[in-house]
Protein backbone atom coordinates (compact mmCIF):
# COMPACT_ATOMS: atom_id res chain seq x y z
CA UNK A 1 0.00 0.00 0.00
CA UNK A 2 2.52 2.49 1.07
CA UNK A 3 4.44 1.71 -2.25
CA UNK A 4 1.70 2.07 -4.34
CA UNK A 5 1.13 5.73 -2.54
CA UNK A 6 4.81 6.37 -3.01
CA UNK A 7 4.57 5.98 -6.36
CA UNK A 8 1.52 7.59 -7.33
CA UNK A 9 3.02 10.22 -5.68
CA UNK A 10 5.96 10.12 -7.86
CA UNK A 11 3.92 10.15 -10.48
CA UNK A 12 1.44 13.34 -9.52
CA UNK A 13 5.14 15.35 -8.61
CA UNK A 14 5.53 14.06 -12.35
CA UNK A 15 2.92 15.64 -13.78
CA UNK A 16 2.33 18.60 -11.61
CA UNK A 17 5.70 19.69 -11.67
CA UNK A 18 5.99 20.58 -15.51
CA UNK A 19 3.17 22.59 -15.10
CA UNK A 20 3.51 25.09 -12.65
CA UNK A 21 7.91 24.97 -12.47
CA UNK A 22 7.65 28.80 -13.57
CA UNK A 23 6.38 30.16 -10.65
CA UNK A 24 5.70 27.50 -8.12
CA UNK A 25 8.49 27.37 -5.69
CA UNK A 26 8.68 23.71 -3.91
CA UNK A 27 9.13 22.68 -0.41
CA UNK A 28 9.93 18.81 0.01
CA UNK A 29 10.01 17.80 3.47
CA UNK A 30 12.37 14.81 4.42
CA UNK A 31 12.38 12.19 7.68
CA UNK A 32 15.49 11.18 9.32
CA UNK A 33 16.76 9.96 12.43
CA UNK A 34 20.20 10.90 12.95
CA UNK A 35 21.04 11.56 9.86
CA UNK A 36 19.58 8.63 8.34
CA UNK A 37 16.49 8.61 6.29
CA UNK A 38 13.24 7.63 8.85
CA UNK A 39 13.00 4.01 7.27
CA UNK A 40 9.43 1.92 8.19
CA UNK A 41 9.73 -1.38 10.58
CA UNK A 42 13.17 -0.36 12.01
CA UNK A 43 14.66 0.67 15.36
CA UNK A 44 16.42 3.51 15.99
CA UNK A 45 18.31 4.68 18.93
CA UNK A 46 17.89 7.59 20.73
CA UNK A 47 20.52 9.89 22.45
CA UNK A 48 18.97 8.77 25.82
CA UNK A 49 19.73 4.88 24.82
CA UNK A 50 16.36 4.10 24.12
CA UNK A 51 15.15 1.86 21.17
CA UNK A 52 12.32 3.31 19.32
CA UNK A 53 10.45 2.45 16.11
CA UNK A 54 8.57 5.54 15.04
CA UNK A 55 5.36 3.71 13.03
CA UNK A 56 2.99 7.04 13.40
CA UNK A 57 4.48 10.54 12.64
CA UNK A 58 1.70 13.24 11.57
CA UNK A 59 2.31 17.07 11.63
CA UNK A 60 0.45 20.12 11.15
CA UNK A 61 2.53 23.21 9.49
CA UNK A 62 0.42 26.44 8.72
CA UNK A 63 1.26 29.88 8.16
CA UNK A 64 3.96 29.65 5.42
CA UNK A 65 6.04 32.80 4.74
CA UNK A 66 9.16 33.48 2.50
CA UNK A 67 10.89 36.60 3.36
CA UNK A 68 13.47 37.22 1.08
CA UNK A 69 16.65 38.86 1.09
CA UNK A 70 16.02 41.39 -1.93
CA UNK A 71 14.32 44.18 -0.06
CA UNK A 72 11.13 44.20 -0.67
CA UNK A 73 10.13 40.23 -1.13
CA UNK A 74 7.72 38.88 1.42
CA UNK A 75 5.45 36.08 0.40
CA UNK A 76 2.69 34.80 2.32
CA UNK A 77 0.73 31.84 1.86
CA UNK A 78 -3.14 31.80 1.88
CA UNK A 79 -4.93 28.97 3.58
CA UNK A 80 -1.82 28.03 4.77
CA UNK A 81 -2.41 24.72 6.42
CA UNK A 82 -0.37 21.37 5.62
CA UNK A 83 -1.08 17.93 7.69
CA UNK A 84 2.31 16.15 6.92
CA UNK A 85 1.43 11.96 7.27
CA UNK A 86 4.27 9.57 6.96
CA UNK A 87 1.41 7.27 5.93
CA UNK A 88 0.93 9.64 3.23
CA UNK A 89 4.42 10.32 1.70
CA UNK A 90 2.78 12.90 -0.76
CA UNK A 91 2.02 15.03 1.86
CA UNK A 92 5.46 16.00 2.57
CA UNK A 93 6.15 17.89 -0.72
CA UNK A 94 4.22 20.61 -1.78
CA UNK A 95 4.27 24.33 -3.59
CA UNK A 96 4.02 27.55 -2.40
CA UNK A 97 1.93 28.92 -5.44
CA UNK A 98 2.75 32.56 -6.85
CA UNK A 99 5.38 33.25 -4.97
CA UNK A 100 7.17 36.11 -6.65
CA UNK A 101 9.84 35.70 -9.17
CA UNK A 102 13.84 36.63 -8.22
CA UNK A 103 13.96 34.55 -4.94
CA UNK A 104 17.78 34.08 -4.29
CA UNK A 105 17.86 33.67 -0.70
CA UNK A 106 15.94 34.56 2.59
CA UNK A 107 14.09 32.89 5.69
CA UNK A 108 11.28 30.49 5.52
CA UNK A 109 8.82 31.06 8.16
CA UNK A 110 6.04 28.63 9.23
CA UNK A 111 4.56 27.36 12.44
CA UNK A 112 4.59 24.13 13.80
CA UNK A 113 0.69 23.86 14.40
CA UNK A 114 -2.52 24.69 14.60
CA UNK A 115 -3.08 29.05 15.45
CA UNK A 116 -5.86 29.58 18.21
CA UNK A 117 -8.19 31.61 15.92
CA UNK A 118 -8.79 28.41 13.64
CA UNK A 119 -8.81 26.52 16.51
CA UNK A 120 -12.17 28.23 17.94
CA UNK A 121 -13.82 28.63 14.32
CA UNK A 122 -15.52 25.78 13.99
CA UNK A 123 -15.29 22.68 11.60
CA UNK A 124 -13.19 23.05 8.54
CA UNK A 125 -12.66 21.11 5.28
CA UNK A 126 -9.31 19.85 3.29
CA UNK A 127 -6.30 19.78 5.54
CA UNK A 128 -8.39 20.60 8.80
CA UNK A 129 -11.20 18.33 8.21
CA UNK A 130 -11.86 17.03 12.03
CA UNK A 131 -12.02 13.28 10.56
CA UNK A 132 -7.97 13.58 9.66
CA UNK A 133 -7.22 12.03 13.40
CA UNK A 134 -5.61 15.54 14.43
CA UNK A 135 -8.82 16.54 16.40
CA UNK A 136 -9.59 16.06 20.30
CA UNK A 137 -13.25 14.82 20.35
CA UNK A 138 -13.90 15.03 23.64
CA UNK A 139 -11.86 18.31 24.43
CA UNK A 140 -12.30 20.99 21.29
CA UNK A 141 -8.59 21.57 19.63
CA UNK A 142 -6.61 20.42 16.88
CA UNK A 143 -3.65 18.24 17.91
CA UNK A 144 -0.38 19.16 16.30
CA UNK A 145 1.53 16.96 16.04
CA UNK A 146 1.46 12.89 16.92
CA UNK A 147 4.14 10.72 17.07
CA UNK A 148 3.65 7.05 18.53
CA UNK A 149 5.21 3.82 17.92
CA UNK A 150 6.96 1.18 19.83
CA UNK A 151 10.02 1.44 22.37
CA UNK A 152 11.27 -1.96 24.78
CA UNK A 153 12.41 0.41 27.25
CA UNK A 154 8.73 1.39 28.28
CA UNK A 155 7.46 -1.45 30.34
CA UNK A 156 3.79 -1.30 29.50
CA UNK A 157 2.22 -4.40 27.51
CA UNK A 158 2.30 -3.41 24.19
CA UNK A 159 5.44 -1.20 24.22
CA UNK A 160 3.83 1.85 22.94
CA UNK A 161 4.83 5.30 23.06
CA UNK A 162 2.30 8.21 22.14
CA UNK A 163 2.79 11.57 22.08
CA UNK A 164 -0.56 13.75 20.45
CA UNK A 165 1.20 17.47 21.26
CA UNK A 166 -1.56 20.50 21.11
CA UNK A 167 -3.24 23.22 23.11
CA UNK A 168 -3.83 26.81 21.86
CA UNK A 169 -5.22 27.95 25.65
CA UNK A 170 -2.33 30.26 27.68
CA UNK A 171 -0.72 28.84 29.56
CA UNK A 172 -0.72 25.86 27.00
CA UNK A 173 -0.53 27.07 23.84
CA UNK A 174 1.89 24.53 21.97
CA UNK A 175 2.00 26.33 18.53
CA UNK A 176 5.86 27.16 17.61
CA UNK A 177 7.26 29.05 15.34
CA UNK A 178 10.07 27.83 12.95
CA UNK A 179 12.55 30.26 10.70
CA UNK A 180 15.01 28.18 8.86
CA UNK A 181 17.52 30.50 6.76
CA UNK A 182 18.15 29.65 2.83
CA UNK A 183 19.57 30.51 -0.17
CA UNK A 184 17.50 30.00 -3.68
CA UNK A 185 16.42 27.03 -5.59
CA UNK A 186 13.72 26.28 -7.01
CA UNK A 187 12.98 23.67 -4.47
CA UNK A 188 13.85 23.69 -0.42
CA UNK A 189 14.37 20.92 1.40
CA UNK A 190 13.92 20.55 5.04
CA UNK A 191 14.94 17.90 6.88
CA UNK A 192 12.82 17.04 10.05
CA UNK A 193 15.31 14.99 12.65
CA UNK A 194 12.84 13.13 15.05
CA UNK A 195 16.11 12.13 17.25
CA UNK A 196 16.13 15.54 18.07
CA UNK A 197 12.66 14.99 20.01
CA UNK A 198 13.90 12.17 21.55
CA UNK A 199 16.75 13.95 22.70
CA UNK A 200 15.14 14.83 26.09
CA UNK A 201 12.40 11.99 26.89
CA UNK A 202 12.87 9.15 29.15
CA UNK A 203 10.74 6.80 27.26
CA UNK A 204 11.00 4.68 30.54
CA UNK A 205 9.03 6.67 32.72
CA UNK A 206 7.48 8.95 29.88
CA UNK A 207 5.66 7.18 27.68
CA UNK A 208 2.53 9.70 26.59
CA UNK A 209 0.93 12.75 26.57
CA UNK A 210 -2.72 13.15 25.22
CA UNK A 211 -3.74 16.29 26.36
CA UNK A 212 -2.70 20.14 26.43
CA UNK A 213 -0.40 20.31 29.50
CA UNK A 214 3.41 22.28 30.42
CA UNK A 215 5.12 18.80 28.95
CA UNK A 216 3.56 19.40 25.80
CA UNK A 217 4.67 22.93 25.43
CA UNK A 218 7.94 21.78 26.31
CA UNK A 219 7.81 19.41 23.95
CA UNK A 220 6.65 21.05 21.33
CA UNK A 221 9.33 23.05 21.51
CA UNK A 222 11.80 20.70 21.45
CA UNK A 223 10.30 19.51 18.08
CA UNK A 224 10.49 23.31 16.54
CA UNK A 225 13.62 22.10 16.57
CA UNK A 226 13.98 19.14 14.80
CA UNK A 227 13.60 21.13 11.21
CA UNK A 228 16.66 22.13 9.68
CA UNK A 229 17.33 22.87 6.02
CA UNK A 230 19.03 20.15 3.93
CA UNK A 231 21.00 22.18 1.22
CA UNK A 232 21.85 26.00 2.72
CA UNK B 1 -17.93 51.33 -12.24
CA UNK B 2 -19.37 52.60 -8.83
CA UNK B 3 -22.84 51.69 -9.72
CA UNK B 4 -21.52 47.80 -10.78
CA UNK B 5 -20.36 47.40 -7.33
CA UNK B 6 -23.40 48.76 -5.48
CA UNK B 7 -25.35 45.96 -7.94
CA UNK B 8 -23.58 43.79 -6.47
CA UNK B 9 -23.64 44.48 -2.61
CA UNK B 10 -26.93 44.84 -2.90
CA UNK B 11 -26.98 41.31 -4.57
CA UNK B 12 -25.13 39.70 -2.43
CA UNK B 13 -27.28 41.44 0.58
CA UNK B 14 -30.34 40.34 -1.33
CA UNK B 15 -29.21 36.74 -1.30
CA UNK B 16 -27.75 36.52 2.16
CA UNK B 17 -31.05 37.95 3.22
CA UNK B 18 -33.39 35.31 0.98
CA UNK B 19 -31.11 32.41 3.00
CA UNK B 20 -31.98 33.61 5.78
CA UNK B 21 -35.51 33.88 5.54
CA UNK B 22 -35.93 31.08 4.04
CA UNK B 23 -34.06 28.86 6.97
CA UNK B 24 -35.58 28.52 10.64
CA UNK B 25 -33.16 30.13 11.75
CA UNK B 26 -33.86 33.56 13.23
CA UNK B 27 -33.20 36.37 16.06
CA UNK B 28 -36.29 37.05 18.42
CA UNK B 29 -36.80 40.37 18.60
CA UNK B 30 -34.58 42.37 21.08
CA UNK B 31 -32.17 39.33 21.34
CA UNK B 32 -28.17 40.17 21.03
CA UNK B 33 -27.02 39.39 18.07
CA UNK B 34 -25.82 35.34 17.59
CA UNK B 35 -22.61 34.27 18.47
CA UNK B 36 -22.33 31.86 16.00
CA UNK B 37 -20.38 33.07 12.69
CA UNK B 38 -23.34 32.28 10.19
CA UNK B 39 -20.35 33.81 7.24
CA UNK B 40 -19.05 30.47 7.09
CA UNK B 41 -21.68 28.55 8.17
CA UNK B 42 -25.20 30.12 6.51
CA UNK B 43 -27.79 27.80 7.30
CA UNK B 44 -30.25 26.55 4.48
CA UNK B 45 -33.32 24.75 4.30
CA UNK B 46 -31.55 21.85 2.64
CA UNK B 47 -28.83 21.76 5.31
CA UNK B 48 -31.00 22.20 8.23
CA UNK B 49 -32.79 19.22 6.99
CA UNK B 50 -29.76 17.26 6.37
CA UNK B 51 -29.11 17.85 9.76
CA UNK B 52 -31.98 16.93 11.13
CA UNK B 53 -32.07 13.40 9.48
CA UNK B 54 -28.51 12.83 11.06
CA UNK B 55 -29.66 13.92 14.76
CA UNK B 56 -32.38 11.37 14.31
CA UNK B 57 -30.66 8.47 12.57
CA UNK B 58 -28.90 5.94 14.81
CA UNK B 59 -26.40 5.54 11.98
CA UNK B 60 -24.01 7.58 13.46
CA UNK B 61 -23.46 5.15 16.27
CA UNK B 62 -20.69 1.67 15.86
CA UNK B 63 -24.25 -0.99 16.29
CA UNK B 64 -26.96 1.94 15.16
CA UNK B 65 -28.69 1.58 18.50
CA UNK B 66 -28.05 5.03 19.45
CA UNK B 67 -28.78 8.61 17.70
CA UNK B 68 -28.13 12.21 19.48
CA UNK B 69 -31.77 12.10 19.99
CA UNK B 70 -31.51 8.98 22.25
CA UNK B 71 -30.23 11.56 24.59
CA UNK B 72 -31.81 14.80 23.63
CA UNK B 73 -35.65 14.08 22.98
CA UNK B 74 -37.06 17.35 21.79
CA UNK B 75 -40.44 16.55 24.16
CA UNK B 76 -37.60 17.09 27.02
CA UNK B 77 -36.62 20.36 25.59
CA UNK B 78 -33.80 17.99 23.89
CA UNK B 79 -32.48 16.44 27.10
CA UNK B 80 -32.49 12.99 28.40
CA UNK B 81 -35.75 11.50 29.88
CA UNK B 82 -35.88 10.07 33.28
CA UNK B 83 -31.90 9.75 33.70
CA UNK B 84 -30.03 12.06 35.70
CA UNK B 85 -26.89 10.52 34.11
CA UNK B 86 -27.25 9.60 30.42
CA UNK B 87 -26.75 6.35 28.95
CA UNK B 88 -25.35 5.63 26.07
CA UNK B 89 -24.11 2.29 23.92
CA UNK B 90 -24.74 -0.60 25.53
CA UNK B 91 -26.36 0.86 28.07
CA UNK B 92 -23.22 2.09 29.53
CA UNK B 93 -24.10 5.07 31.85
CA UNK B 94 -22.27 8.50 31.10
CA UNK B 95 -20.77 11.02 34.07
CA UNK B 96 -23.30 13.68 33.35
CA UNK B 97 -26.53 15.02 32.61
CA UNK B 98 -27.22 16.01 29.28
CA UNK B 99 -27.89 19.66 29.35
CA UNK B 100 -31.23 20.61 26.65
CA UNK B 101 -30.41 22.37 23.64
CA UNK B 102 -31.94 25.68 22.81
CA UNK B 103 -30.61 28.66 21.74
CA UNK B 104 -27.20 27.50 20.81
CA UNK B 105 -26.50 29.83 18.44
CA UNK B 106 -26.17 33.03 21.38
CA UNK B 107 -23.66 30.14 23.25
CA UNK B 108 -19.73 29.99 22.92
CA UNK B 109 -19.13 26.89 24.96
CA UNK B 110 -20.48 24.02 25.03
CA UNK B 111 -20.54 21.22 27.49
CA UNK B 112 -21.25 21.84 31.29
CA UNK B 113 -17.77 22.53 31.66
CA UNK B 114 -16.64 24.80 28.39
CA UNK B 115 -14.90 21.37 26.84
CA UNK B 116 -16.46 22.13 23.42
CA UNK B 117 -15.31 25.52 21.87
CA UNK B 118 -17.46 25.83 18.71
CA UNK B 119 -21.21 24.20 18.23
CA UNK B 120 -19.82 22.56 15.49
CA UNK B 121 -17.14 20.67 17.02
CA UNK B 122 -19.77 19.25 19.76
CA UNK B 123 -20.93 16.20 18.21
CA UNK B 124 -17.48 14.81 17.42
CA UNK B 125 -17.13 14.05 21.63
CA UNK B 126 -20.67 11.83 21.64
CA UNK B 127 -20.03 10.04 18.44
CA UNK B 128 -16.81 8.90 19.35
CA UNK B 129 -17.34 8.41 23.10
CA UNK B 130 -17.13 4.40 24.01
CA UNK B 131 -19.80 5.36 26.31
CA UNK B 132 -22.22 7.33 23.92
CA UNK B 133 -22.36 6.55 20.34
CA UNK B 134 -18.43 4.34 19.83
CA UNK B 135 -18.16 5.03 16.59
CA UNK B 136 -15.23 6.44 14.78
CA UNK B 137 -15.58 9.59 12.11
CA UNK B 138 -14.39 8.31 9.34
CA UNK B 139 -16.55 5.31 9.93
CA UNK B 140 -19.23 7.21 9.84
CA UNK B 141 -18.68 9.42 7.06
CA UNK B 142 -17.92 5.78 4.74
CA UNK B 143 -21.51 4.48 6.18
CA UNK B 144 -23.03 8.01 5.29
CA UNK B 145 -21.38 7.77 1.97
CA UNK B 146 -22.59 4.18 0.75
CA UNK B 147 -26.06 4.74 2.24
CA UNK B 148 -28.92 5.45 -0.39
CA UNK B 149 -29.73 8.45 1.46
CA UNK B 150 -27.77 10.77 2.42
CA UNK B 151 -25.44 11.59 -0.59
CA UNK B 152 -28.22 13.16 -2.28
CA UNK B 153 -28.45 15.49 1.08
CA UNK B 154 -25.04 16.27 1.00
CA UNK B 155 -25.31 17.58 -2.33
CA UNK B 156 -28.29 19.44 -2.40
CA UNK B 157 -27.29 20.91 1.05
CA UNK B 158 -23.56 21.84 0.21
CA UNK B 159 -23.39 21.12 -3.61
CA UNK B 160 -21.16 17.75 -3.67
CA UNK B 161 -21.63 13.98 -2.72
CA UNK B 162 -18.71 13.70 -0.72
CA UNK B 163 -19.47 13.46 2.71
CA UNK B 164 -16.66 14.87 4.82
CA UNK B 165 -16.49 15.84 8.53
CA UNK B 166 -16.68 19.58 7.78
CA UNK B 167 -20.19 19.37 6.15
CA UNK B 168 -21.30 16.51 8.55
CA UNK B 169 -20.52 18.63 11.52
CA UNK B 170 -21.69 21.85 9.64
CA UNK B 171 -25.25 20.01 9.09
CA UNK B 172 -25.33 18.95 12.39
CA UNK B 173 -25.01 22.43 13.71
CA UNK B 174 -27.96 24.01 11.22
CA UNK B 175 -30.39 22.03 12.24
CA UNK B 176 -29.41 22.77 16.01
CA UNK B 177 -29.29 26.27 14.98
CA UNK B 178 -32.76 26.34 14.39
CA UNK B 179 -34.18 25.52 17.53
CA UNK B 180 -34.66 28.62 18.58
CA UNK B 181 -36.97 29.36 21.97
CA UNK B 182 -38.69 32.71 22.28
CA UNK B 183 -42.20 31.51 22.39
CA UNK B 184 -43.08 31.22 25.77
CA UNK B 185 -45.48 33.63 28.29
CA UNK B 186 -42.69 35.30 29.49
CA UNK B 187 -41.72 36.15 25.79
CA UNK B 188 -45.09 37.42 24.84
CA UNK B 189 -44.98 39.83 28.64
CA UNK B 190 -42.40 41.40 27.25
CA UNK B 191 -43.81 41.81 23.57
CA UNK B 192 -46.55 43.07 25.80
CA UNK B 193 -49.25 40.31 24.24
CA UNK B 194 -49.92 38.91 27.23
CA UNK B 195 -49.66 39.59 31.43
CA UNK B 196 -48.48 37.81 34.21
CA UNK B 197 -50.68 36.98 36.91
CA UNK B 198 -49.56 38.69 40.29
CA UNK B 199 -47.88 35.65 41.68
CA UNK B 200 -45.79 35.38 38.53
CA UNK B 201 -45.34 39.18 38.73
CA UNK B 202 -44.05 38.60 42.49
CA UNK B 203 -41.51 35.77 40.84
CA UNK B 204 -40.33 37.65 38.63
CA UNK B 205 -39.45 40.31 41.01
CA UNK B 206 -38.12 37.79 42.93
CA UNK B 207 -36.27 36.48 39.97
CA UNK B 208 -34.68 39.32 39.18
CA UNK B 209 -33.27 39.62 42.68
CA UNK B 210 -31.80 36.09 43.55
CA UNK B 211 -31.26 35.00 40.12
CA UNK B 212 -30.73 37.14 37.33
CA UNK B 213 -27.12 38.13 37.37
CA UNK B 214 -26.25 34.32 36.58
CA UNK B 215 -29.34 33.49 34.95
CA UNK B 216 -29.45 36.49 32.40
CA UNK B 217 -32.29 37.18 30.41
CA UNK B 218 -33.41 37.05 27.94
CA UNK B 219 -31.23 33.79 27.24
CA UNK B 220 -31.75 32.96 30.57
CA UNK B 221 -27.95 32.43 31.37
CA UNK B 222 -24.68 34.60 31.08
CA UNK B 223 -23.56 30.83 29.66
CA UNK B 224 -20.27 31.81 32.18
CA UNK B 225 -18.65 29.13 34.63
CA UNK B 226 -19.75 29.21 38.38
CA UNK B 227 -20.08 27.10 41.36
CA UNK B 228 -23.40 27.51 42.36
CA UNK B 229 -22.62 25.67 45.82
CA UNK B 230 -23.39 22.41 44.75
CA UNK B 231 -21.61 20.06 47.96
CA UNK B 232 -18.98 17.79 45.60
CA UNK B 233 -20.63 14.47 44.23
CA UNK B 234 -17.19 12.36 46.41
CA UNK B 235 -18.53 9.35 43.64
CA UNK B 236 -18.44 11.21 40.24
CA UNK B 237 -15.33 13.66 41.46
CA UNK B 238 -16.41 15.77 38.75
CA UNK B 239 -14.43 19.17 39.25
CA UNK B 240 -15.85 20.95 35.72
CA UNK B 241 -14.26 23.84 34.44
CA UNK B 242 -10.66 22.94 36.18
CA UNK B 243 -10.16 19.81 34.58
CA UNK B 244 -10.09 21.92 30.70
CA UNK B 245 -8.39 25.28 32.36
CA UNK B 246 -6.10 23.52 34.94
CA UNK B 247 -6.09 26.09 36.97
CA UNK B 248 -7.50 25.70 40.77
CA UNK B 249 -10.03 28.62 40.81
CA UNK B 250 -11.90 26.86 38.25
CA UNK B 251 -12.53 23.96 41.09
CA UNK B 252 -16.49 23.21 40.84
CA UNK B 253 -17.54 25.91 38.20
CA UNK B 254 -20.00 24.38 35.79
CA UNK B 255 -21.61 26.32 32.97
CA UNK B 256 -24.72 28.31 34.00
CA UNK B 257 -27.79 26.67 32.21
CA UNK B 258 -30.50 28.12 30.26
CA UNK B 259 -34.19 27.95 32.43
CA UNK B 260 -35.99 28.18 29.24
CA UNK B 261 -38.27 25.47 29.44
CA UNK B 262 -37.09 24.47 32.69
CA UNK B 263 -40.79 22.66 33.58
CA UNK B 264 -39.80 20.07 30.61
CA UNK B 265 -36.02 19.79 31.29
CA UNK B 266 -35.56 17.36 34.67
CA UNK B 267 -33.72 16.44 36.26
CA UNK B 268 -31.30 19.14 37.14
CA UNK B 269 -27.40 20.12 37.03
CA UNK B 270 -24.50 18.47 35.60
CA UNK B 271 -25.50 15.73 37.13
CA UNK B 272 -28.65 15.07 37.61
CA UNK B 273 -28.86 15.53 41.36
CA UNK B 274 -32.63 16.92 41.52
CA UNK B 275 -35.86 16.28 40.13
CA UNK B 276 -37.77 18.63 41.20
CA UNK B 277 -37.81 22.89 40.68
CA UNK B 278 -38.93 22.43 44.50
CA UNK B 279 -35.23 20.69 45.02
CA UNK B 280 -33.36 23.45 43.28
CA UNK B 281 -35.04 26.43 45.18
CA UNK B 282 -34.12 24.03 48.62
CA UNK B 283 -30.52 24.34 47.36
CA UNK B 284 -30.77 27.90 46.94
CA UNK B 285 -31.89 28.54 50.18
CA UNK B 286 -30.37 26.06 52.79
CA UNK B 287 -28.74 23.80 50.71
CA UNK B 288 -25.44 26.10 49.32
CA UNK B 289 -22.19 24.72 50.53
CA UNK B 290 -19.54 27.36 51.35
CA UNK B 291 -16.67 26.16 49.33
CA UNK B 292 -13.39 28.32 48.06
CA UNK B 293 -14.59 29.07 44.44
CA UNK B 294 -18.45 29.71 45.73
CA UNK B 295 -19.73 32.38 43.02
CA UNK B 296 -19.92 36.35 44.98
CA UNK B 297 -23.72 36.17 43.71
CA UNK B 298 -24.43 33.41 46.41
CA UNK B 299 -22.20 34.62 49.10
CA UNK B 300 -24.94 36.26 51.22
CA UNK B 301 -27.57 33.28 51.34
CA UNK B 302 -30.78 33.65 49.34
CA UNK B 303 -33.52 34.45 50.95
CA UNK B 304 -37.24 32.85 50.01
CA UNK B 305 -40.68 32.36 52.15
CA UNK B 306 -42.53 29.30 51.26
CA UNK B 307 -44.85 31.71 49.42
CA UNK B 308 -42.36 32.90 47.36
CA UNK B 309 -40.78 29.63 46.70
CA UNK B 310 -44.24 29.02 44.65
CA UNK B 311 -44.46 32.27 43.35
CA UNK B 312 -40.63 31.92 41.66
CA UNK B 313 -41.76 28.36 40.77
CA UNK B 314 -45.11 30.10 39.02
CA UNK B 315 -42.50 32.41 37.35
CA UNK B 316 -40.16 30.28 35.81
CA UNK B 317 -43.16 27.48 34.19
CA UNK B 318 -43.60 31.16 32.55
CA UNK B 319 -40.34 30.03 30.74
CA UNK B 320 -42.41 27.10 29.00
CA UNK B 321 -42.56 27.26 25.47
CA UNK B 322 -44.76 24.88 24.06
CA UNK B 323 -44.18 26.05 20.29
CA UNK B 324 -40.69 24.89 20.64
CA UNK B 325 -41.97 21.56 22.60
CA UNK B 326 -43.83 20.22 19.81
CA UNK B 327 -42.73 21.63 16.76
CA UNK B 328 -43.28 19.62 13.74
CA UNK B 329 -39.96 20.99 12.34
CA UNK B 330 -38.06 19.45 15.10
CA UNK B 331 -39.17 16.42 15.49
CA UNK B 332 -38.31 12.90 13.80
CA UNK B 333 -38.16 13.35 10.17
CA UNK B 334 -40.68 10.67 9.11
CA UNK B 335 -41.19 11.25 5.77
CA UNK B 336 -38.04 11.21 4.95
CA UNK B 337 -36.90 7.92 6.54
CA UNK B 338 -40.33 6.40 5.84
CA UNK B 339 -39.09 7.20 1.86
CA UNK B 340 -35.91 5.20 2.90
CA UNK B 341 -37.41 2.36 4.12
CA UNK B 342 -40.57 1.90 1.45
CA UNK B 343 -37.29 2.03 -1.19
C1 LIG C 1 -25.33 9.03 25.35
C2 LIG C 1 -26.06 10.26 25.40
C3 LIG C 1 -25.76 11.34 24.39
C4 LIG C 1 -25.77 11.23 23.02
C5 LIG C 1 -26.00 10.00 22.17
C6 LIG C 1 -25.55 12.57 22.52
N1 LIG C 1 -25.40 13.44 23.54
FE1 LIG C 1 -25.18 15.44 23.40
N2 LIG C 1 -24.79 15.54 25.37
C7 LIG C 1 -24.89 14.49 26.25
C8 LIG C 1 -24.34 14.89 27.53
C9 LIG C 1 -24.26 14.01 28.78
C10 LIG C 1 -23.91 16.22 27.39
C11 LIG C 1 -23.20 17.07 28.43
C12 LIG C 1 -21.84 16.48 28.61
C13 LIG C 1 -20.90 17.27 29.45
O1 LIG C 1 -21.19 18.40 29.80
O2 LIG C 1 -19.84 16.72 29.76
C14 LIG C 1 -24.24 16.60 26.02
C15 LIG C 1 -24.01 17.87 25.48
C16 LIG C 1 -24.41 18.25 24.22
C17 LIG C 1 -24.38 19.61 23.72
C18 LIG C 1 -23.91 20.84 24.49
C19 LIG C 1 -25.04 21.59 25.06
C20 LIG C 1 -24.62 22.70 25.95
O3 LIG C 1 -25.47 23.52 26.27
O4 LIG C 1 -23.46 22.75 26.37
C21 LIG C 1 -24.80 19.57 22.41
C22 LIG C 1 -24.94 20.75 21.48
C23 LIG C 1 -25.07 18.18 22.10
N3 LIG C 1 -24.85 17.42 23.22
C24 LIG C 1 -25.44 17.71 20.86
C25 LIG C 1 -25.45 16.36 20.53
C26 LIG C 1 -25.45 15.84 19.17
C27 LIG C 1 -25.49 16.67 17.91
C28 LIG C 1 -25.44 14.48 19.27
C29 LIG C 1 -25.41 13.47 18.14
C30 LIG C 1 -24.26 13.52 17.29
C31 LIG C 1 -25.44 14.16 20.69
N4 LIG C 1 -25.42 15.32 21.40
C32 LIG C 1 -25.47 12.87 21.17
C33 LIG C 1 -25.39 13.25 25.97
C34 LIG C 1 -25.51 12.73 24.70
C1 LIG D 1 -23.85 32.45 40.85
C2 LIG D 1 -24.67 32.28 39.73
C3 LIG D 1 -26.05 31.69 39.94
C4 LIG D 1 -27.12 32.24 40.61
C5 LIG D 1 -27.17 33.55 41.36
C6 LIG D 1 -28.20 31.31 40.44
N1 LIG D 1 -27.81 30.24 39.69
FE1 LIG D 1 -28.97 28.71 39.12
N2 LIG D 1 -27.34 27.78 38.32
C7 LIG D 1 -26.07 28.29 38.29
C8 LIG D 1 -25.15 27.28 37.83
C9 LIG D 1 -23.65 27.45 37.65
C10 LIG D 1 -25.92 26.13 37.59
C11 LIG D 1 -25.41 24.77 37.14
C12 LIG D 1 -24.71 24.12 38.31
C13 LIG D 1 -24.26 22.70 38.10
O1 LIG D 1 -24.94 21.94 37.43
O2 LIG D 1 -23.23 22.37 38.68
C14 LIG D 1 -27.29 26.49 37.90
C15 LIG D 1 -28.37 25.62 37.76
C16 LIG D 1 -29.68 25.99 37.98
C17 LIG D 1 -30.82 25.17 37.65
C18 LIG D 1 -30.77 23.81 36.98
C19 LIG D 1 -30.92 23.97 35.48
C20 LIG D 1 -30.71 22.72 34.69
O3 LIG D 1 -31.11 22.70 33.52
O4 LIG D 1 -30.14 21.75 35.20
C21 LIG D 1 -31.93 25.85 38.03
C22 LIG D 1 -33.37 25.40 37.87
C23 LIG D 1 -31.48 27.10 38.61
N3 LIG D 1 -30.12 27.15 38.56
C24 LIG D 1 -32.32 28.06 39.11
C25 LIG D 1 -31.87 29.19 39.78
C26 LIG D 1 -32.72 30.08 40.49
C27 LIG D 1 -34.23 29.94 40.60
C28 LIG D 1 -31.92 31.02 41.04
C29 LIG D 1 -32.31 32.16 41.95
C30 LIG D 1 -32.92 31.75 43.17
C31 LIG D 1 -30.57 30.74 40.63
N4 LIG D 1 -30.58 29.61 39.88
C32 LIG D 1 -29.47 31.50 40.95
C33 LIG D 1 -25.71 29.56 38.66
C34 LIG D 1 -26.50 30.43 39.39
Amino acid sequence: MRMILFLYCIFLTAIVSPLHAQEAFTLAFHPFFQGEPLENDRFYVTEKGDSVMPETFKIYLSGFEVKGENPGFYYKETESYHLLDLENPASFQFPLRGIPEGLQSGVLHFQLGIDSLTNVSGAMGGALDPSKGMYWTWQSGYINLKLEGISPSNKTRNHEFQFHLGGYLSPFNAVQSVDLPFSGQKTLDVGIDLSVFFRNIELKTQKSIMSPCKDAVYLSGEAAKMFYILNP
Amino acid sequence: MKYGIILIIAGVLLSAFQAFRNSAFYIPENWPKPVYNFQVNPTTPAGAELGRALFYDPILSRDSTISCASCHSQYTAFTHVDHALSHGIGDSIGTRNSPALMNLAWQSKFMWDGAINHLDMQALAPITHPDEMGESIPAVLTKLQRSELYPAMFRKAFGSREVTGEYLLKALSQFMLTLVSAESKYDSVMRNQAEFTPQEKNGYQLFRKNCEKCHKEPLFSTFEFRNNGLPADTFLNDYGRMKITQNPEDSLLFKIPTLRNIEYSAPYMHDGRYKKIKEVLRHYTSGIEHSQTLAEELQTPVVLTSNETVDITAFLLTLTDKKFLFNPEFSFPQKLFLQKIKK
